[in-house]
């Protein structure tokens, strides 16, 4: 954050009212999470009858040993969930940072045409037909770990932010010094933006991260062997066969037959907080990096 | 130097990009390891049959949940018909949430399906019209003799769309009944006579008061309990055409396409839901809810012999059922679970014969729906079985819990705590059934089918509101139909109207 | 001999203009050849929207139907409910998100406790983490007619009556907005964040040497300082603004029909007209619609950034 002089902050009366604000605004961004956590602790009985509370009524761990019971399952889920998500942000963000460089320049030729061209990608693309059909048939997508990473890596979003970034924060005047200084392209890229773009890279990593845990449906299109579930897959699968096998049932009791024993409430919130768990501490992580991002764009001065 | 690193760099990236697939590969699907295995291992060994039969693999797919000891049963399956028609089989269960949306890319980027789970309730004849399946005629003649003498013939008479046949069913109950169903502790407290209830005519004057002792005297629990489309109005049970779903059903007394939202018994019953949720004595929440609870007093449901039992057990607390109205044959009720064979199968036949086992024996359907003797349920009786000790439905390594989707029903063994006399019942209850005059009878949808889509959203719309008693009949209903007429539901019952009359014509 | 090699000697020298740049060409490649691969190739599958596929005879040679698939996008009032809707979320989605995530950022930079800065920033993004079916338990949770907080408890203590949210649309473009606006603005206020720590302390500090308050500072400083960021987002949003969140406006409504007025959107209009129709031609006919109209805006948008402030436009 901003190191300024004492005399440059805000007046008393507007920090206590913005502070005021965050806190209600806070407390309403954590309560449902608090609220499922305290459903998942009740016991199911409890939540039929008197409905959803912050705090269990009577408190039960049911929900939880339910969803353990199958504990390699889930470990193992989890296993491929982090190398996923490790992996592939990895791999992510320096395709990212790489190709967000060269448009960023102003001087290169072809930047126009790569930034359009990755742009284009955001508005049109061929259809869910036409991609399952390219990954499975030429790829070879089926139960292969890279059809978890491929199609989410590089996303355009990201690329543009990236960008803007570099854009801005980089001045011209440094790159032009460091060329004249005989610095190569790959050099001043490593050596000079990149550093000073961290708070965006750090903030790609943190979106990349997210997309990459919470991305089931890879796994629905290209993964059938359980050995290779990620844990989003198999929480959704979870609450979402319980849906459909309900919309059949509209028009098929047959379908109804099928629901045999069907998640309860708690064990539904359970889930959730299960599928969130890891993920929460990956924000502060990124955070130290913004922090330092600061420090580096002070010195340059 | 540093360029030549940084080049290097980039180029060990995409390289270990490609590489990092390759390490990770998983091994591949055991079918296709057991093919290469099998076929070069089975040149000397010949079948008994007359015809050399090549030793090929058969994809089964179906939706459900991946059973633990899933390849142990396949094992346990290919041993058994290697003799019998030297095939092997890949059980591929797909999750009920992602089943159609991956069949359907499957099919459409001709992927290697070879027997796969249908019914009329899902895609199954928007799939026949997309060509997805191969027309099984000739395959049940020659391969499939048995089961073509043994099951119900309306079972064969109902998947047909052009007189071809699509999908082999299920022989299992092939009516349907609406069913009424009572918590038996509150039917006994209460001394109620539930056997007065005999069609919809005596809900306001017998179901009512009943409510009302429930409601005056039973705080938490439902009167009448509702759960999206699963209402007090799913007693009327017209003769739908195409799906519930779109407008117009069949009035089997007058021949013609009809509104449901003008036939008199829905509008009655429309009325009755109005009615009593105003007087709370259905569940608030019946537009959200998804499921049944069991503390509700009564509800709808489909009925079957055995359907008490079954939510019995589901729900942790005892139900009665009774039947209201007649139970009935339509196409619906015999084409709810079908195996289809995928136009791209390399082996067609072979599955229909696999398709012969499964309905005639009785060891294979047994070995499928429950898995192996002494390992997943032990015999308590000749024809009873039970889980091992120790071991319940959630818990067991093989329960796909499908015996509904894996043919002859009639072959399972029975569970205990089910009647003994279960099959008897579900033949008597078949036999008993009013067989539709339009079995057989499929409607094409492609003529109207921007009519259909803005329809259905109509539907969508009304339906569930009115259902639940949320929407005032008398202005909805009105309403409701005027916005069909306004977007072409006049023309999708003329069409319908076109096609029956053609039906008809040529019967 | 000069003049056969006029075109030889231009393209020697487009090449050797761009030679000049290889390690930048090497930078982009890995990045190109993944694009090239997921998303380009796979585009063919936009004439899927043209034709009555049938599986027999796969995509290629199934028979073309011109603009058939087309038709149920334009026929029906609600077609148009559903797509003034689409537009009027959106919009009221860009505008508000970005005046709230800016407010946010800019105050977190301001507020004194660095500490709770930290702490407030974290938690806003907690609902980023949530997918859209867990968020439409938790506001059922809340607005639920039987269980729901509000009804059970907050209402009935208040003595006020309940309130049938699931039933009445009046109240869900206030809802669905506030959920979007809880669900996205960590994400936003994130991006705004970033932008703001890259602005060179120097700016605020002569600023501040010449007399300038808080609200000068912000309004010539930082809100210019950031606009290059500001328009991007713009221009991206706008791309997208005949997409809707499927998952909201399927899942937290509890996909109830009363409520369709006000909560239909394209999205899911095509989805509840596919089911069991499954008709490829259609979704993608659907899907097709809404790039090709959030083209030409883009390209509208851009053209015109361009003709204002040429340095931000996007290409």
């Amino acid at each position: 954050m901003k190191k300024k002089a004492g005399v440059n902050q805000i007046s008393n009366r507007a920090n206590c009212i913005i502070n005021i604000f965050f806190l209600i605004y806070a407390i309403l961004c954590i309560a449902p999470l608090l609220l499922s956590l305290g459903v998942s602790l009740t016991d199911e009985k409890e939540v039929i009858l008197h409905g959803f509370n912050f705090i269990p009524r009577k408190f039960s761990l049911d929900a939880y040993r339910f969803l353990f019971q199958d504990a390699s399952h889930v470990l193992r889920a989890y296993g491929v969930s982090i190398f996923v998500t490790v992996v592939g942000t990895l791999f992510s963000v320096m395709l990212t940072a790489l190709y967000a460089y060269p448009i960023s320049r102003k001087d290169f030729p072809a930047a126009k045409f790569f930034t359009f061209f990755i742009f284009f990608t955001m508005l049109f693309n061929g259809g869910l037909v036409a991609s399952f059909y390219i990954n499975t048939q030429l790829f070879h997508f089926k139960n292969r770990l890279y059809s978890l990473l491929l199609p989410l890596m590089m996303n355009p979003f990201n690329v543009l932010i990236v960008r803007t970034f570099y854009k801005q924060s980089v001045p011209k005047s440094i790159i032009e010094s460091s060329k004249i200084d005989g610095a190569s392209e790959f050099r001043i890229f490593i050596q000079m933006v990149l550093p000073l773009s961290k708070p965006a890279i750090a903030t790609i990593a943190l979106f990349d991260t997210l997309c990459y845990w919470n991305d089931w449906f890879s796994s629905l299109l290209y993964i059938s062997d359980v050995k290779l579930y990620s844990l989003q897959y198999t929480m959704y699968t979870a609450l979402m066969n319980i849906k459909y096998l309900l919309k059949f049932g509209e028009t098929s009791s047959d379908a109804l037959n099928s629901l045999g024993t069907v998640p309860t409430q708690t064990v539904r919130f359970a889930m959730v907080l299960i599928a969130i768990g890891p993920i929460i501490l990956a924000y502060p992580y990124f955070q130290k990096h913004f922090v330092k991002g600061l420090t580096i764009g002070a010195l340059k001065g | 130097m540093k360029k030549l690193v940084s080049v290097m760099l980039i180029i060990v990236l995409t390289l270990s990009l490609a590489a990092c697939g390759g390490k990770k590969e998983v091994e591949e699907t055991k079918g296709e390891n057991a093919d290469v295995e099998n076929n070069s291992s089975n040149v000397e060994e010949k079948a008994e049959d007359k015809d050399e039969l090549e030793s090929v693999t058969l994809k089964f797919t179906y939706p459900g949940s991946h059973q633990e000891d899933e390849e142990k049963v396949e094992e346990a399956i290919n041993e058994y018909l290697k003799d019998k028609i030297n095939a092997s089989i890949d059980i591929e269960p797909i999750d009920w949430s992602a089943f159609e949306e991956k069949t359907s890319l499957m099919m459409a980027t001709g992927d290697n399906l070879d027997m796969i789970f249908t019914a009329s309730w899902m895609t199954y004849y928007t799939d026949v019209a997309k060509k997805a399946y191969v027309p099984m005629n000739d395959l049940i003649d020659r391969y499939a003799p048995k089961t073509k003498e043994l099951l119900n013939p309306a079972l064969f008479e109902g998947p047909k769309v052009d007189g071809v046949i699509y999908g082999l069913s299920t022989n299992k109950e092939t009516a349907g009944a609406t069913g009424l169903f009572f918590r038996k502790d509150l039917v006994e407290k209460y001394k109620f006579d539930i056997s007065k209830i005999k069609s919809i005519k005596d809900f306001e004057t017998v179901l009512e008061p009943m409510l009302e002792t429930i409601k005056k005297n039973e705080p938490g629990i439902y009167p009448y309990y509702s759960n999206g489309y699963n209402s007090l109005v799913s007693f009327y049970q017209p003769l739908s055409i195409g799906g519930g779903d779109t407008p117009g059903y069949y009035n089997p007394d007058s021949g013609k396409i009809e509104y449901t939202q003008e036939s008199e018994e829905k509008l009655l019953l429309y009325d009755l839901a109005y009615k009593w949720a105003n007087m709370g004595y259905i569940n608030e929440d019946a537009v959200t809810a998804e499921e049944w609870v069991p503390n509700m007093f009564c509800t709808w449901m489909p009925y079957k012999p055995g359907k008490d039992a079954e939510m019995s057990a589901q729900l942790g607390v005892e139900l009665v059922g009774e039947v209201i109205g007649s139970p009935y044959t339509t196409t619906c009720e015999v084409t709810g679970s079908m195996i289809a064979i995928s136009r791209n199968s390399k082996n067609p036949e072979r599955c229909m014969m696999f398709l012969e086992l499964l309905n005639t024996d009785k060891y294979l359907n047994n070995l499928l729906n429950y898995g192996i003797e002494d390992v997943h349920y032990l015999k308590v009786k000749d024809n009873v079985i039970d889980f091992p000790e120790g071991v319940t439905a959630s818990t067991s390594t093989y329960y796909p819990s499908s015996q509904w989707m894996f043919q002859n029903q009639f072959l399972n063994y029975l569970r205990v705590g089910e009647a003994e006399d279960k099959w008897e019942q579900y033949d008597t209850f078949n036999k008993s059934a009013v067989v539709s005059p339009l079995l057989g009878f499929a409607f094409d949808a492609t003529p109207v089918k921007s009519e259909i889509a803005a329809c259905k959203n109509i539907r969508e719309e009304f339906e569930k509101a009115l259902v639940s008693g949320v929407l005032d009949p008398a202005v909805a209903v009105p309403e409701y139909l005027e916005k069909l007429k306004a977007n072409g539901s006049e023309k999708i019952v003329a069409e319908k109207q076109r096609q029956v009359d053609a039906f008809k014509a040529k019967k | 001999m000069n003049i056969p090699n006029k075109t030889g000697v231009t393209i020697m020298k487009t090449l050797k203009k761009h030679f000049r740049y290889y390690p930048l060409y090497l930078m982009i490649l890995p990045g190109f050849l993944l694009i090239l691969c997921m998303r380009y190739l796979p585009m063919g599958g936009i004439i899927i929207a043209f034709k009555n596929i049938n599986y027999a005879d796969g995509i290629i040679r199934s028979p073309w139907c011109g603009f058939d698939n087309f038709e149920f996008l334009f026929k029906t009032k609600d077609v148009l409910i559903a797509t003034r809707n689409t537009l009027s979320y959106n919009l009221a989605f860009i505008v508000l998100g970005m005046v709230v995530s800016i407010a946010f950022a800019i105050a977190l930079c301001e507020i004194r406790n660095r500490f709770a800065a930290k702490v407030y920033q974290s938690i806003f993004f907690f609902p980023y983490f949530l997918s859209m079916v867990v968020v439409a338990y938790m506001v059922f949770a809340f607005l639920g007619m039987e269980n729901g907080l509000l009804n059970k408890s907050i209402f009935s203590f208040l003595n006020i009556d309940k309130i049938r949210f699931y039933a009445e649309p009046k109240h869900w473009p206030f809802i669905l907005v506030f959920v979007n606006l809880w669900k996205n603005v960590g994400y936003s206020t994130v991006i705004y964040l970033a932008a703001i720590l890259g602005i060179a302390p120097e700016l605020y500090e002569a600023a501040i040497i010449d007399g300038a308050s808080k609200w000068q500072q912000i309004i010539y400083i930082t809100l210019p300082s950031i606009k290059p960021i500001i328009i991007i987002l713009a221009i991206m949003a706008i791309g997208r603004i005949f997409y809707a969140d499927f998952g909201l406006f399927y899942n937290v409504p509890m996909n109830s029909g009363a409520l369709f007025s006000t909560t239909q959107v394209i999205d899911t209009y095509v989805y509840r007209a596919m089911t069991k129709l499954g008709d490829l031609g259609m979704a993608a006919a659907a899907a097709l619609y809404q790039s090709f109209v959030g083209f030409v805006l883009v390209i509208t948008a851009n053209w015109i950034i361009r003709k204002i402030d040429s340095d931000n436009a996007l290409f």
